[in-house]
């Protein structure tokens, strides 16, 4: 392929007995952002740690820019990190932090001052070189983290979940400037993280991860519309799981006939007959008093048995044919009522499919 | 837990005692040493330096504590490298058998001096070395070595191998990050690694006692032979100025620890703000340029 990146072949990490990367073959493109997403113990922070060379495979190789780096020492790697615990040295000031790199550069002393200010302009984080770490906020530390990363011009950034220490306003925020500042450098960026918010609102490639494999790799629309695996449909927030029954079909829509008896249309292509295993975010129904339903949309009669009020939106609980259905939707009017007679209507388009 | 006016008054009056049964005798060595009676009665009517000029004229004892100083610089230096490393090494790597390692490390301080200085000078005897000044060296680095590398392994532990991690992928090697990061951070532990073992020789008397060679004292042997026949009235004012270095020099040493975690940074940043200031209009230019050749935006 060409402009590969990173090419991650049969990779595999063993610790022991136990695999923590069991087979991994991934592509990432030249100035991509691929998110590595997936619960604590998948092996998304090992395979990180495998392209920054912290941990060696057992098996398989590596390479960057189609060269075979397994046996290149971390040092000679070039590829900004940025960790965990931001790993900020402690007892150097912010410049002799971002400087650090440029050290073992060879890099002149009047451009390492230059490099250090455009590394701090970039993100935004002018006038705090005599600072010491200690003395700078969450957010700031992050930047300075960040900027000791790229001031070295690396050829690969890899954050490891570098945004999980922030409290949560912070975080949106320095989403949206991790973004930013990968865009205006265009280097290809490795990202983990557990979060799929963060994941799908960074990347340009998500690849969600589970037991040291691949799950599924794709762009935010795809893993998340159009997941592959029951797993990853669930990694990305509440999904409804049914079984129904085909019993007609006309130009790319079924009928299916639900557990007892209500009928809905399916975006599907598939022998009359076929049992399908169908799965319905919770955010893909809405639900509202009889007469209320969307255009278009398949309209399952039910019951109210529960609603939790959340602010932005209200979960309800749904029994309709005979199945709990869950949904979640902005407060639309006033809040319906538990044992209220209502409508639930589904798009063809909502629902997803496993093979 | 139980508490009231009464038993907070008790347990003061008892903390009380026991420092006071803990400091008594020191207060009461030092009062002694400007006693210029031979008798030293108690209260005292006169007060003078005389034990201290003539501690100062005595080439005996000026010869031990030369001695004591030169035997606690050097093994403490040799015990510090070595036990620095040993800490490293334990707290970084995956050393096969290193529960046993750490045992073994261990063992002088739990066995008895007396079994210690018995055991290496027959050892050195077996081995037919003469009995010098390094059998001193050697025995000393075995005692002070256990106290190093607890301390220091202690301290290399709680540096989150992260920043080692960062630096090795900036671009320093093993020994760069070794020097750059590892050893600045630990530097408090390493200083007051050196005192205490420092310390911990100066004060060694029992195996000394084996080990010294003929004719050589160091301050506890030559306080030894002097106490064995009369009471020597000069030993309380050597033990004033050992009093005083001991409480003297850990204090030092504290702010030197902090010197160097703090204080030096910051005069560095300061030097490095005037330098920043200086050069800020010639690169305010160039802002940006770091981007260049690659941008998308």
């Amino acid at each position: 392929m060409a402009g590969a990146a990173i090419e991650i072949k049969g990779v595999e990490k063993k610790f022991g007995e136990v695999a923590a990367v069991a087979g991994l073959d991934l592509t990432v493109g030249e100035g991509d952002f691929v998110a590595l997403l997936g619960p604590s113990g998948c092996g998304k922070t090992t395979t990180l740690r495998m392209i920054a060379g912290l941990e060696h495979p057992t098996a398989g190789d590596i390479l960057v820019k189609g060269r075979r780096v397994n046996d290149v020492p971390v040092h000679k790697r070039n590829f900004g990190m940025v960790f965990q615990n931001l790993a900020l040295f402690p007892h150097k000031t912010v410049f002799d932090n971002i400087a650090f790199g440029l050290k073992y550069r060879n890099v002149a002393k009047a451009d390492v001052v230059r490099r250090v200010k455009t590394a701090l302009d970039v993100v935004r984080l002018p006038r705090m070189e005599e600072r010491l770490p200690a003395q700078l906020s969450g957010g700031q530390q992050q930047r300075v983290a960040v900027a000791r990363a790229i001031v070295i011009e690396p050829d690969l950034l890899l954050f490891d979940e570098p945004l999980s220490a922030l409290d949560a306003g912070l975080r949106e925020e320095m989403r949206f400037e991790l973004k930013r500042i990968q865009r205006n450098l265009g280097i290809t960026t490795v990202f983990v993280t557990h979060d799929q918010a963060e994941a799908l609102s960074m990347a340009d490639k998500v690849v969600v991860m589970q037991n040291g494999k691949m799950e599924q790799e794709g762009t935010p629309d795809e893993v998340y519309s159009r997941p592959t695996s029951e797993f990853v449909a669930r990694f990305f927030g509440q999904v409804n799981e049914l079984t129904g029954k085909v019993v007609g079909r006309r130009d790319g829509i079924v009928d299916v006939v639900l557990g007892d008896g209500a009928t809905v249309q399916v975006a599907h292509e598939g022998p009359v007959g076929d049992t399908l295993r169908l799965l319905l975010r919770s955010e893909r129904v809405r639900v509202g008093k009889p007469g209320t339903a969307e255009p278009g949309a398949s309209i399952v009669k039910g019951v109210v048995t529960s609603s939790d009020y959340l602010g932005l939106m209200v979960r309800y609980v749904v029994n309709a044919a005979g199945i709990e259905l869950a949904v979640m939707q902005p407060k639309l009017g006033p809040l319906l009522a538990t044992g209220e007679q209502v409508d639930l209507s589904i798009q063809p388009s909502a629902w997803m499919l496993l093979g | 837990m139980p508490s009231g006016p009464w038993l907070t008054r008790f347990l003061k009056g008892m903390t009380f005692l026991v420092y006071f049964y803990l400091l008594a005798p020191v207060l009461v060595v030092i009062a002694l040493a400007f006693n210029p009676r031979d008798l030293g009665d108690f209260p005292f009517t006169e007060v003078s330096l005389k034990w201290f000029y003539m501690l100062a004229n005595d080439q005996a004892i000026l010869a031990s504590v030369r001695i004591s100083f030169t035997l606690g610089l050097v093994s403490a230096a040799i015990t510090t490298t070595l036990g620095t490393a040993a800490a490293y090494a334990l707290a970084r790597y995956r050393v096969p058998g290193k529960d046993f390692v750490q045992l073994v490390l261990l063992i002088p301080m739990l066995v008895p001096h007396l079994i210690l200085g018995v055991g290496l000078l027959l050892a050195w005897r077996l081995m037919g070395l003469p009995k010098t000044f390094a059998l001193l060296v050697v025995g000393h680095v075995a005692v002070t070595m256990p106290l190093v590398i607890i301390m220091t392994r202690h301290r290399l532990q709680s540096i989150s191998r992260s920043y080692e991690e960062a630096a090795r992928t900036l671009g320093a090697n093993g020994l760069q990050t070794f020097a750059a990061i590892t050893l600045p951070l630990a530097a408090p532990a390493i200083v007051v690694a050196f005192l205490f073992a420092f310390m911990s020789s100066f004060d060694e008397l029992t195996a000394t006692l084996f080990w010294r060679p003929a004719n050589v004292e160091t301050v506890p042997t030559q306080i030894m032979a002097m106490l064995q026949f009369q009471i020597d009235h000069r030993i309380n004012a050597l033990a004033t100025v050992l009093i005083c270095f001991t409480v003297g020099v850990p204090v030092l040493a504290t702010l030197a620890a902090k010197g160097l975690t703090t204080t030096l940074p910051k005069l560095r940043a300061k030097r490095l703000a005037a330098r920043l200031a200086a050069d800020s209009k010639s690169a305010d230019g160039e802002v940006g340029s770091l981007g260049k050749g690659r941008g998308v935006v």
